[in-house]
């Protein structure tokens, strides 16, 4: 984020309202932000929002896409053909995602013509019809502007530490999430060994829940599996799992009562320090002396 | 003279199984007991066939010794509902393993020979990265038939599944040899990043139909959701080989009744953003 801040001359938010979820991101990261190469911040940087609503970041943007829900396969595609010098025919295809394509046109040139170009990503790309695949694409069209210039991509993750489970699987198995161990080594397959299919199948028979509320997040089908099996939540809050889990094991909140190391959605690690004293252990504590218990009785 | 193996499910695990000993190669010679202790995987504990199958080594059949794949390997019978089941018939080579029941996913994936014939519904990955042999599926199966696992370049490189009901995402998803034929109806992106090969969907195939498609035929028999943008309209034409293929298509039992060995296509060539050189046909008299 860093790079955006001091090089970016071309924002593109896609799917995503950093104003309202965000809320320094503007200020410190992106459009607003003045750095090393974009001293004059948000007057030297061009603004696109691309959104199934206005929002907060589409009103500050210089031109804003309002597209009809879960196309983001299609737009990222004929943004690629544009890229690419491929020939569209207005007559064929004369607007996608139900805005024009002279639009896209407009997007595709800014791309070409910026010295930098840098494109947030939010659930609104991630989550529609085609999720993974959509970011597949989009991972293409980064790839293919990086023929007229540099341009990243980047996914707004939401919730504080959420990339820090992805970092910690990567180092250890090399993948991100969705690993499974049952046979001695770890597997990959998300869809197959995903949480919410997983549940939907009714495959689990036991839970650890940590530091997450899958009461609160996941649907209703899912919740009422989760209840029917032992689970075992570890958490500083009272949250909508708590009060049904067999075993609640309440620990230190981290950053604040337990020192440890925050993965930043950009990738980069900050440690936070311990500020007050709490009666809990951490999750680091409370997890250790898990494994140890269950190594012991392994080798009983 | 071939071996014919029955094995009867007592009670469907709660637990997902890791079938992977259930081929017919890891039955041909052996005797009762030695069958009942092949290997399985419960979860994550080690089971064997004897805790969940009643286990009968029958007389050959002669009508599987007909087939060809069941003269050379023997005939693997599985009777009962395999849906939590997984990797049945995986890197089978030859033989032919009959299931009466639904399986679980992964059936036939990395088969290089044989025949998987499935008188239910099957589970996701079905022949995923499989390079020769057939599948047969009366019912309907999950998504990424004939697909590639995640980070691989190539799908499914040989060999025939032919799906009698419908089929879910990623049918023949980068696809690089071979036929996945499906009667019913299928969901988004069908044939995507498909490299070589062909893809047949009889009823309406949802949205991306071919998106990223390299080479390769994708024919839709009925009118698709959309087709993407960035696929161009050649021409309507009689292509040489669909009386051909429509003919082998019957012989597996998957008939188009609305649809004749002379019907006319409209040719759309793409993916543009990957070359253009695939072609989706799309039946325009479907009577």
């Amino acid at each position: 984020m860093g790079e955006a801040r001091n090089r970016a001359d071309l924002i593109i938010y896609w799917g995503c309202n950093p104003v309202e979820t965000h809320m320094r991101h503007l200020s410190r990261y992106s459009s607003l932000a003045k750095g090393l190469y974009t001293p004059e911040g948000r007057k030297g940087r061009k603004v696109v929002a691309i959104d199934i609503r206005p929002t907060p970041t589409t009103k500050g943007a210089d031109l804003f896409l309002q597209v009809k829900p879960g196309n983001t396969f299609e737009i990222a595609s004929v943004l690629r053909a544009l890229l690419r010098g491929e020939r569209l025919e207005e007559e064929a295809v004369a607007a996608v995602a139900g805005v024009p394509l002279a639009s896209w046109r407009e997007v595709a040139e800014a791309i070409k013509a910026c010295r930098y170009g840098v494109l947030f990503f939010g659930l609104g790309v991630t989550q529609c019809r085609g999720s993974d695949i959509n970011v597949e694409q989009v991972g293409l069209l980064i790839q293919d502007a990086n023929v007229h210039t540099r341009f990243y991509g980047l996914a707004m993750r939401g919730h504080g530490n959420v990339n820090g489970s992805n970092q910690v699987m990567t180092w250890l198995t090399g993948y991100p999430m969705s690993v499974n161990f049952s046979h001695g080594f770890a597997q990959f397959n998300p869809g197959e060994f995903s949480v919410l299919p997983m549940l939907a199948r009714g495959e689990p028979d036991a839970a650890l829940i940590v530091a997450t509320d899958p009461g609160a997040h996941l649907p209703a089908d899912a919740v009422r599996h989760l209840r029917s099996i032992p689970t075992v939540a570890i958490d500083p809050h009272k949250n909508q799992t708590t009060p049904w889990a067999t075993v609640v094991i309440p620990v230190a909140p981290s950053g604040v009562a337990a020192a440890g190391t925050f993965y930043r959605m950009d990738n980069v690690p900050l440690r936070v320090r311990k500020l007050i004293e709490s009666p809990y252990p951490s999750d680091e504590e409370v997890l250790a002396a898990m494994k140890e218990r269950i190594d012991h009785a392994l080798r009983a | 003279m071939h071996t014919h193996v029955k094995l009867t499910l007592r009670t469907p695990p709660d637990l997902p199984v890791d079938a992977q000993s259930l081929i017919p190669e890891s039955f041909v010679g052996k005797d009762q007991a030695d069958i009942g202790a092949l290997p399985l995987l419960l979860g994550n504990r080690s089971v064997t066939v004897a805790d969940f199958f009643d286990v009968a080594i029958l007389p050959a059949d002669p009508g599987d010794g007909r087939t060809e794949e069941a003269r050379e390997g023997g005939t693997l019978h599985l009777c009962g509902d395999l849906s939590r089941f997984k990797h049945i018939g995986e890197q089978m080579a030859c033989g032919r393993v009959v299931v009466d029941g639904s399986v679980g996913s992964h059936a036939g994936a990395f088969m290089t020979g044989g025949a998987l014939d499935v008188n239910g519904e099957a589970g996701d990955y079905l022949g995923a990265h499989m390079s020769g042999g057939r599948i047969t599926v009366r019912g309907s199966a999950g998504h990424f038939v004939g697909a590639a696992y995640r980070g691989y370049v190539f799908g499914m490189t040989g060999g025939s599944i032919c799906i009698h009901g419908d089929a879910g995402h990623m049918v023949g998803a980068r696809l690089r040899r071979g036929l996945v034929a499906v009667g019913g109806s299928c969901g988004d992106l069908a044939a995507y990043g498909m490299r070589a090969g062909t893809v047949l969907i009889g009823g309406k195939s949802r949205v991306r139909a071919g998106a990223n498609m390299v080479r390769g035929t994708v024919i839709l028999l009925t009118p698709p959701e959309a087709i993407m943008p960035t696929f161009r309209y050649n021409c309507v034409y009689c292509p040489g080989f669909w009386p051909i293929l429509h003919a082998s298509l019957a012989g597996l039992g998957l008939d188009f009744p609305g649809v004749s060995p002379q019907a006319v296509f409209e040719s759309y060539s793409g993916d543009i953003n990957e070359g253009g050189r695939g072609e989706i046909l799309l039946c325009r008299n479907a009577n």
